[in-house]
């Protein structure tokens, strides 16, 4: 019962740190995972990558992962409660007295304010993301020397799609598909 | 109710399933389902989502099912979309767990994500024009907006000093212009 308990406490505290998401919570994360035991270094840095490229928020890939690996389904639910108490308290009292919320000049200021910083944000993560995809390093080269020149090409192909009003869901199968394309077509 | 609860568990387990990367590529797909399909919410709202989802504990993708989930249909819907938005990554995340290894070095699965990453950032770029389009044109949020860029992209400041520093100037602005909001 006790590993229950911990799995619980320890995401809820990492659910509850996780403003602003991503890797601004990766410290937090490291103490908390490899503090327990549940994983080693070279297991989070796979967990990391693996976590990226499935869909999800990494604190919620993290608690299903870890919480399934040590204890099997009632682990998972144990960490995945905790991970989300905080997020779903939060914005279900927010949503509740919405309408007070948003008439409160003094709130309505702060959200007024932050739009300007979500988008300086966003756009900075437009940076991150661009240059991992076009300078990858190590072994996202994915396409060794032909990485830059494929992802310009992928990159141009799904803004067309984009400029066409094509959904998000068909221009990311549509990526797959054509990087899976490329790795065959290219000779190792 | 049920019909309701039923439509938010789908519309937020599709943007579940499809939000790679971090959720600022989410934003391009929510607007397309919330918006546009649904018509649950207008374009100014889902602004708003964001901007109370960044600045709050959990994913913006978590947060904003929360929210939506009970605006359209209350307690049941909250519980209904966000378990919506996690059940594909909890789906995935189990079996990945039993195949861990062989996931991480299949070549396939390689190229297929670096595909992928490039649709993502084009995710990204859409979702900065949505929510430029939805800030309100003034000097100060264009400085605003260029100093967190920079202070991000240059001197990788923590994100939540720049939450917090804007809050506290957001507040202060609001003591001395008590006429109409900005």
């Amino acid at each position: 019962m006790k590993i229950y308990l911990e799995l619980f406490l320890a995401f809820l505290k990492m659910g509850f740190f996780a403003i602003g998401g991503g890797y601004a919570m990766l410290p937090l994360i490291r103490e908390e995972v490899i503090g327990h035991g549940w994983m080693n270094n070279a297991e989070l840095i796979n967990f990391l990558a693996v976590s990226e490229s499935t869909p999800g928020s990494m604190s919620v890939n993290m608690a299903s992962y870890v919480g399934m690996k040590t204890m099997g389904f009632p682990g998972q639910i144990a960490a995945i409660l905790g991970v989300m108490l905080p997020s779903f308290t939060t914005m279900l009292l927010i949503a509740i007295y919405y309408d007070r919320f948003i008439k409160n000049k003094t709130i309505a200021y702060i959200l007024e304010g932050l739009k300007p910083v979500v988008v300086g944000m966003i756009a900075s993560a437009v940076i991150s993301v661009g240059s991992d995809v076009f300078f990858p390093e190590g072994n996202e080269l994915v396409f060794k020397d032909r990485t830059l020149i494929v992802s310009i090409l992928i990159f141009t192909l799904c803004l067309i799609l984009n400029h066409f009003r094509k959904g998000p869901i068909t221009i990311i199968v549509i990526a797959g598909i054509c990087g899976i394309l490329a790795g065959i077509i290219l000779p190792a | 109710m049920f019909k309701k609860c039923q439509k938010l568990f789908f519309s937020f387990f599709k943007i579940g399933a499809f939000t790679f990367g971090s959720g600022y590529a989410m934003i391009t797909l929510l607007k397309k389902e919330i918006v546009e399909v649904r018509h649950w919410m207008s374009e100014r709202n889902i602004a708003d989502i964001i901007a109370i989802a960044e600045s709050t504990p959990g994913s913006i993708s978590v947060s904003s099912a929360t929210f939506i989930g009970y605006r359209v249909a209350g307690y049941a819907g909250a519980v209904c979309a966000t378990l919506g938005i996690i059940a594909p990554s909890v789906i995935i995340m189990t079996i990945v767990s039993f195949f861990m290894a062989s996931f991480a070095n299949n070549v396939y699965v390689d190229y297929a994500f670096a595909g992928i990453r490039c649709a993502v950032l084009v995710l990204i770029i859409n979702a900065t024009m949505i929510l430029f389009k939805e800030m309100g044109k003034y000097y100060l949020n264009y400085i605003i907006m260029t100093v967190s860029f920079l202070l991000l992209v240059f001197f990788k400041i923590n994100v939540i000093y720049i939450l917090v520093g804007d809050i506290i100037l957001s507040l202060i602005a609001s003591f001395f212009v008590m006429e109409d909001r900005p």
